[in-house]
């Protein structure tokens, strides 16, 4: 029996023994990453390595992340921008982000909030999980936050390597990028562009339903006004924006007037500047669009351009 | 409590230890031991069916010893069909209990009459169908005088609740299980090295195989259109993921049991390489194939009354069996088809061979290998029916794949689920003599090639595991 169970632990150690090693290797790499989870990766760690460093963010979703080019903005008005615009997550992960942007160096001064019908929403799971992996070991802001999601276990923040456990396409993206493998940039100052043809999905949506309606989560609306409070006491100068949305889709959202009213009420309450762009000509051009939501890179880019028209308006002080 | 979940990996290695380190002096403490930690395994998918299952092994256990001690035939069969219609009841009730109701109810509208029956929103207890026979097949056993009844009630109440059998099987018999715990074990290191391997592998079976061809699977099964290609590759991958996830689950409860030295009935024996659908089911889910041929088909009169004979209990024993798996058409249909593929092997007068395809050779002869494709195809198209969540929907499906999108290419198709899937075909096609594929590969190769033969599976399964699927046959 001890012979056994010696055998079966010194079986064991070297496992235990290289969890740590191989979660550094792993993550270290992993972090890297400028495709994986659609180059999320980057914006993570010019956020930890404390690279955002710019005087306008744009915050929001993936809205944000292909449709406002941080380099033209800050190009054009001499000064740095950064997007910080992440696919698929509602405004409480967006606010995380926020977070770890009041902690660079260089404090923002504008913030642009992209909003959309799905800001105030909230889902359960944590979208593109992947993405958070080589940040977690012994993270508790991030245990503190993705807790609240169908993601990961608190044993996933505090033991080395097991929260690799089936993921092993990222395992694989660190290994690659370890033995230098393509990796070349895809998101510039966190905006990607997307050269996508239309593809359909609002028609296959059109024929599963006829309208869908969009469900506000009291908590998150609680958070997006303590985070306008924020920013108001803090002296950042907020600017709401929601950039164009094809027009059909805007038809499919059953309650997408009163989700605007919402914002709308918020920018009167706090004085806040807010660009509606749902009747701009973009919104009524397909070919601007690769689905209802989202621009392409040339939708995006002329949508920018009059953007920062828009935004040379404002008295905004940076 | 899943036998793949971190609560299993804490849980198995406190009663390991308190079995060995603590009770291993005492049978009775052992026992007694193993009882409570399979009581607290059941409990922790649901407490409030945990009384359910200790009624129904008081009942066999108590009508047991009532028959034994019975001083009139007639009361022996009181006692006797007592416990058999109380075990039939309790199963009736909360798995069959809605589809009777519900066919009824469709039944009487074909012929225009609207019927207002109550179904029930009925929570299937977990493992009800492998328990209920654990204790019929003993109730039966002493009915026939084929064993006398088991006093002590903790022997009995282990032999019916043993952890690692308890949700899925294997299903035991009281001649091959009882004795092993009325006797004193003994620890022994092969037997238990053994066991972690069979271990090993069985989570391979379920967390690389099982899981990731049940994302596929589910997508093809799933809403939406599909082309036949997807379709045919869809219901591939569904009869590698009920495989991989039973036999799987199998090898898990096997190894398990071989850690507290206790060797349960083999259940699975490489079924995707047999010959005929005969041969497949002398593979696949054994203890149950030899459940339903002892108790059903040979008191039907087994083969002795001739072909006909033969053929009509092979149908009966295949409808029950279908109707065993779930309370759906879908099922029984399933075990129709098994019944009507088997005809040729019925009435075909040359005596299988009991031995696994090409013993001793690497390779399959091409007859051999045309053999296994062909038994392979139709056990494949009658999974569709084993899947599908209604015979509509299964016809529907079948309808696809005889449409010409067959000809065009397979949607999502993940090429390290193939490879994954190729590595574990070999595997078990190299290790098919034994008892699980690992058996004996590698045992005798040089230690640090072994151990890095072990470590190797070992990371696959920790990249590759796929999303957490329930275990299929928890349902049953």
């Amino acid at each position: 029996m001890k012979r056994f169970l010696i055998k079966f632990v010194l079986f064991l150690l070297p496992i235990g023994l290289l969890a740590y090693g191989l979660d550094v290797f792993i993550s270290s790499n992993l972090r890297k990453s400028t495709g994986f989870t659609k180059g999320e990766m980057t914006v993570w760690s010019d956020l930890y390595d404390k690279k955002v460093n710019s005087e306008i963010l744009v915050m929001g979703s993936s809205r944000a992340w292909v449709h406002l080019d941080a380099k033209m903005i800050g190009d054009s008005l001499h000064t740095s921008a950064y997007n910080l615009g992440m696919d698929g997550h509602n405004f409480w992960m967006q606010d995380f982000r926020f977070q770890l942007a009041m902690q660079q160096p260089v404090k923002p001064k504008v913030v642009i909030q992209s909003i959309d019908v799905f800001t105030l929403a909230r889902r359960k799971d944590l979208f593109y999980s992947e993405q958070f992996l080589p940040y977690m070991l012994g993270n508790d802001s991030l245990q503190k936050v993705t807790q609240n999601f169908i993601g990961y276990e608190n044993y996933d923040f505090h033991i080395p390597l097991i929260r690799y456990y089936g993921k092993g396409k990222a395992m694989l993206e660190a290994f690659k990028i370890a033995l230098g493998g393509k990796n070349e940039p895809t998101r510039i100052r966190g905006y990607q562009g997307q050269l996508i043809p239309w593809t359909n999905e609002l028609e296959e949506a059109k024929k599963r339903m006829n309208h869908f309606t969009v469900e506000m989560e009291p908590q998150t609306v609680a958070l997006f006004e303590r985070y306008i409070q924020f920013c108001k006491a803090s002296g950042i100068q907020l600017v709401f924006v929601y950039s164009p949305e094809y027009i059909e889709g805007q038809q499919f959202i059953a309650n997408r007037k009163q989700m605007i009213d919402v914002y709308r009420k918020f920018a009167q309450k706090y004085s806040i500047p807010f660009f509606d762009y749902s009747t701009d000509p973009i919104s009524y051009d397909r070919n601007y669009f690769y689905n209802a939501l989202h621009m392409n890179k040339f939708g995006a880019e002329k949508f920018t351009a009059e953007f920062i028209q828009d935004l040379r308006t404002l008295d905004l002080k940076y | 409590m899943l036998f793949n979940s971190i609560a299993f990996a804490i849980f198995l290695p406190i009663v390991f230890a308190l079995y060995w380190f603590v009770a291993h002096k005492n049978l009775k403490f052992q026992n007694l031991l193993l009882l409570a930690a399979s009581y607290y395994f059941y409990a922790c998918w649901d407490y409030r069916f945990l009384f359910l299952l200790i009624f129904s092994t008081l009942l066999d256990y108590g009508t047991g010893l009532q028959m034994h001690q019975a001083k009139s035939e007639q009361m022996k069969k009181f006692w006797f069909w007592l416990s058999i219609s109380v075990n039939l009841g309790f199963l009736g009730v909360f798995k069959y209990y809605n589809f009777f109701v519900q066919s009824a109810a469709d039944a009487l509208s074909a012929f225009g009459v609207q019927s207002n029956f109550w179904t029930l929103n009925v929570i299937l207890p977990v493992g009800i169908s492998f328990y209920t026979f654990h204790g019929l097949s003993y109730v039966i056993d002493i009915y026939k005088d084929r064993i006398k009844p088991e006093k002590n009630f903790i022997d009995y109440a282990v032999f019916v609740s043993f952890f690692p059998l308890l949700v899925a099987g294997p299903i035991e018999r009281a001649t091959h299980l009882l004795p092993q715990i009325q006797t004193k074990r003994i620890f022994n290191s092969a037997h238990a090295a053994d066991g972690l391997r069979q271990i090993l592998w069985g989570l391979f079976k379920k967390l690389v195989i099982a899981d990731n061809c049940a994302e596929y699977a589910n997508m093809a099964f799933g809403p939406g259109e599909h082309s036949g290609s997807t379709r045919i590759l869809g219901v591939v991958f569904f009869t590698f993921q009920i495989y991989g996830d039973f036999s799987g689950y199998s090898d898990i409860a096997l190894g398990t049991a071989r850690l507290f030295g206790i060797d349960l009935l083999r259940n699975f024996a490489f079924p995707f390489f047999s010959r005929d659908v005969s041969e497949y089911w002398r593979r696949w889910h054994i203890s149950l194939s030899s459940w339903f041929k002892d108790y059903l088909y040979i008191p039907l009169g087994g083969s002795r009354g001739g072909t006909w004979m033969k053929i009509r209990n092979t149908f009966i024993i295949f409808l029950v069996s279908g109707f065993w798996h779930g309370a759906a058409w879908t099922y029984v249909f399933w075990g129709f088809l098994n019944a009507l593929f088997m005809l040729p092997s019925l009435l075909s007068t040359k005596k299988p061979d009991p031995d696994i395809v090409a013993k001793g050779r690497i390779f399959a002869t091409p007859k051999e290998m045309g053999q296994i494709l062909l038994t392979f195809a139709l056990t494949v198209f009658m999974f569709i029916f084993f899947r599908a969540t209604d015979m509509h929907h299964a016809f529907e499906y079948v309808g696809e794949i005889l449409s010409a999108s067959t000809f065009t290419k397979p949607f999502g198709i993940r090429n390290e689920v193939v490879w994954l899937l190729l590595a574990f075909i070999f595997i078990e096609w190299m290790g098919r003599e034994d008892h699980y594929a690992l058996e004996k590969i590698g045992v005798k190769w040089p230690k640090p090639l072994r151990l890095g033969f072990y470590y190797l599976i070992m990371a696959v399964i920790f990249m590759y595991a796929g999303s957490s699927q329930e275990f299929i046959y928890f349902q049953f």
